[in-house]
């Protein structure tokens, strides 16, 4: 009997034995994947080349996400008409981040110096919704490099030189968050050299009766949730594609494959439940598996089941900002994903052959 | 908030199990942040040589440890005792397996799957079979090949029991590339956990953390290791701060006794669940030992660490809340101070 499934987008997950999957569920599932997968590629990295190198890709890391989203983004959440640098950026900060799934405070103490907290569980390992001992590995340098990819440039992006971060809390050095303040300094900085670091100071506390309304509080719960999951889908590609610039495509790739497979065997079982699958028995379990995934990240998939080997076409939606660094990273995933499968047995496996951009054909045995 | 009722019970366990081996796992991970993988490697392979001599002693008086079968079958049943999941596979090509599927023993374990693993070295990973293992093989003559370890980015931990050759050593690493046979998946991991493995993996994993603190001290001293200690206390607390007010049925720290009382209940999870007195503008926790069972050392540096870690948590729950450690008038006492309106916030 051959079968064929056509799944659009998210509106419905798969075919899962629960068959409710809903957009909410189907967010929650990709942005959990995401987000863990970001952690071991980050871990990953760390454990391979070390502290300075995992925290110089992480600042160049995060300077690519800022050139290809913070002037869209301000326009996007209506900042841009907002004449007040420190509070555009601060403001920036707290939406965008809110938005992607991260506890934040914002403290507006006086017009030119207004705080931005990222509160625990960290953005890293293994994601706000699922804390994790992880980042007792990553040293200070990680916790300044986000600031300093980012942060330290919105001065130079605003064609404000006296703009500045002041970093006042770094979370993996001990302290309750990430944090610190924008401001005017008296003084010019150069691109890039927006960051003040000084310890010590804690500003005011956090007060609800003043904390900015999130534009996006009053969003579609299914945009907000679709927002939050491109947020974690872009962050990792934005790593990934620093790293090939970094290390090479093929270091990039053994080390994407590494990353998807540690997370894949902690993951697997927990996605294949969520998505009513009682285990992988059959080359069919595994392609349904598959697609349920590709379809809660929002692909269009088109699985043909049949009584033998399993096909999926896969439409991704992954790189849509930035094109794919090459194939060698889709190989990699993909072949993290064979090496999972065989959790479930060793005749498990499934390999892909990248047709066109975009355009996977996944076989699964 | 007293773990009377069955109901609580089986809520409290698992939370317990969780918060204990993400502690155990931190401490690995800032051993190896602060001091490097070869002394992570070092301190693991301390902790568990000493724990396996006394684990395999009486297998070891009983004379049964003869042969392939019978060594992976007492690794088998000691450390499904201690709540790991394992399995046993006889090939019948003179190899007898032992399998560990994921969810990794580290980060943040069984109950909480997680990407930690992906961080810790590969030496830090070995030194556990290296202490386990190759100790059991070289006592009954045989070897161990370890094949498959998670901090390689392989998806379990594997190697197989066999006779020894001539010229071979106790243990050895060769990586196989390809999945180790009888392989079976931890069907019982996440939620599945029974309430039985539940108990066994609370008390591995507080011995663990015990012996782990002494083996720091031994080797890094008792000031390295206090801060080591302190830094991972505070990640766990940090990441988990609303995951501990959801496990523990609190909805706020509206005031120091609410703080003391979290810091106590976290403390009755590792085993010893001291007084808290309330003073009004501040609650105090009264350690008898003047140890404090969330960083087991001997030494009152770890007292102090643990105060610093709690320090590192309360703004979260209340911005200007802090703690502070009160050396106790009599010898071997030892309290927690928790209060507001710390200097220089709010």
């Amino acid at each position: 009997m051959n079968l064929t499934i056509t799944l659009k987008k998210s509106s419905m997950a798969v075919w899962t034995n629960k068959m409710t999957s809903t957009t909410e569920q189907d967010c929650e599932l990709s942005y959990r994947y995401w987000t863990h997968a970001c952690s071991s590629l980050v871990f990953s990295v760390l454990r391979c080349h070390g502290q300075d190198f995992v925290a110089d890709m992480e600042r160049l890391s995060v300077r690519r996400h800022q050139q290809a989203h913070f002037l869209p983004g301000l326009a996007k959440l209506g900042l841009d008409q907002e004449t007040n640098d420190v509070r555009r950026c601060a403001l920036y900060h707290f939406f965008s981040n809110s938005l992607g799934g991260l506890p934040m405070h914002y403290v507006e103490e006086r017009p030119d110096k207004i705080w931005i907290r990222y509160l625990a569980p960290f953005w890293m390992g293994d994601s706000p919704l699922h804390p994790s001992s992880g980042p007792a590995i990553l040293g200070p340098a990680f916790g300044r490099a986000p600031f300093l990819g980012w942060h330290a440039f919105n001065g130079a992006f605003l064609g404000n030189p006296k703009l500045v971060f002041v970093h006042t809390q770094n979370l993996v050095e001990g302290e309750p968050w990430d944090g610190g303040y924008f401001t005017i300094d008296t003084e010019d900085h150069a691109p890039g050299e927006g960051y003040l670091r000084r310890p010590g100071e804690w500003g005011p506390p956090p007060d609800p009766a003043t904390t900015p309304a999130l534009p996006h509080a009053s969003w579609p719960s299914e945009r907000r949730l679709k927002a939050r999951r491109t947020f974690a889908i872009e962050f990792m590609l934005s790593r990934i594609r620093t790293l090939c610039d970094l290390v090479g495509l093929a270091e990039a790739a053994r080390l994407t494959e590494r990353a998807f497979t540690i997370c894949l065997a902690q993951l697997l079982p927990s996605i294949c439940a969520e998505l009513g699958l009682a285990g992988i028995v059959s080359a069919a379990d595994g392609a349904r598996c598959y697609a349920g995934l590709a379809a809660a990240n929002g692909s269009n998939v088109d699985h043909t089941e049949t009584t033998g080997a399993q096909r999926l076409v896969e439409y991704t939606r992954l790189w849509r900002t930035e094109p794919s660094p090459g194939e060698e990273i889709e190989q990699a995933i993909a072949h993290a994903w064979s090496a999972a499968l065989k959790l479930y047995g060793s005749e498990r496996s499934c390999s892909l052959t990248v047709q066109g951009k975009d355009d996977y054909l996944w076989s699964f045995a | 908030m007293t773990s009377s009722s069955a109901g609580e019970e089986a809520k409290a366990l698992p939370a317990a199990v969780v918060f204990a081996t993400s502690l155990n796992t931190a401490l690995v991970l800032a051993t190896v942040r602060l001091l490097g993988s070869q002394e992570a490697a070092s301190c693991e392979y301390a902790v568990h040589e000493a724990l396996w001599r006394e684990q395999l002693g009486p297998y070891r008086a009983s004379g049964r440890l003869t042969g392939p079968l019978e060594c992976a079958g007492a690794h088998l049943l000691i450390e499904r005792e201690a709540g790991m999941s394992v399995s046993l596979f006889d090939s019948h090509d003179e190899k007898v397996w032992l399998l560990y599927p994921p969810p990794y023993r580290l980060g943040d374990g069984p109950l909480a799957p997680g990407t930690g693993v992906a961080a810790i070295p590969g030496e830090v990973g070995h030194a556990y079979f290296r202490a386990r293992h190759a100790a059991t093989a070289a006592y009954a003559g045989i070897r161990f090949v370890q094949t498959h370890d998670m901090t390689e980015g392989d998806i379990c931990d594997a190697g197989y029991f066999m006779a020894l050759s001539p010229s071979s050593e106790s243990y050895a690493w060769e990586h196989g590339t390809e999945p180790p046979p009888g392989l079976v998946l931890d069907r019982t991991a996440g939620e599945q956990v029974s309430a039985a493995r539940c108990g066994a993996l609370l008390m591995a994993n507080r011995t663990e953390l015990h012996r782990r603190i002494g083996a720091l001290c031994e080797r890094a001293g008792t000031a390295s290791a206090a801060l080591i200690a302190e830094h991972a206390l505070a990640t766990v607390l940090v990441g988990r701060y609303q995951w501990l007010l959801d496990r523990l049925d609190m909805t706020g720290l509206s005031s120091p006794l609410y703080a003391a009382q979290l810091y106590a209940e976290s403390c009755g999870w590792m085993g010893d669940r001291p007084a808290v007195m309330d003073h009004g503008d501040h609650a105090l926790v009264r350690h008898d030992s003047a140890v404090t069972p969330l960083l087991p050392g001997s030494s009152e540096r770890f007292l102090q660490a643990a105060a610093n870690a709690w320090a590192a948590v309360l703004p979260l729950y209340r911005f200007e809340a802090g703690v502070s450690l009160d050396l106790g008038s009599s010898p071997g006492t030892a309290s927690l101070r928790f209060f507001d309106r710390q200097p220089g916030r709010g």
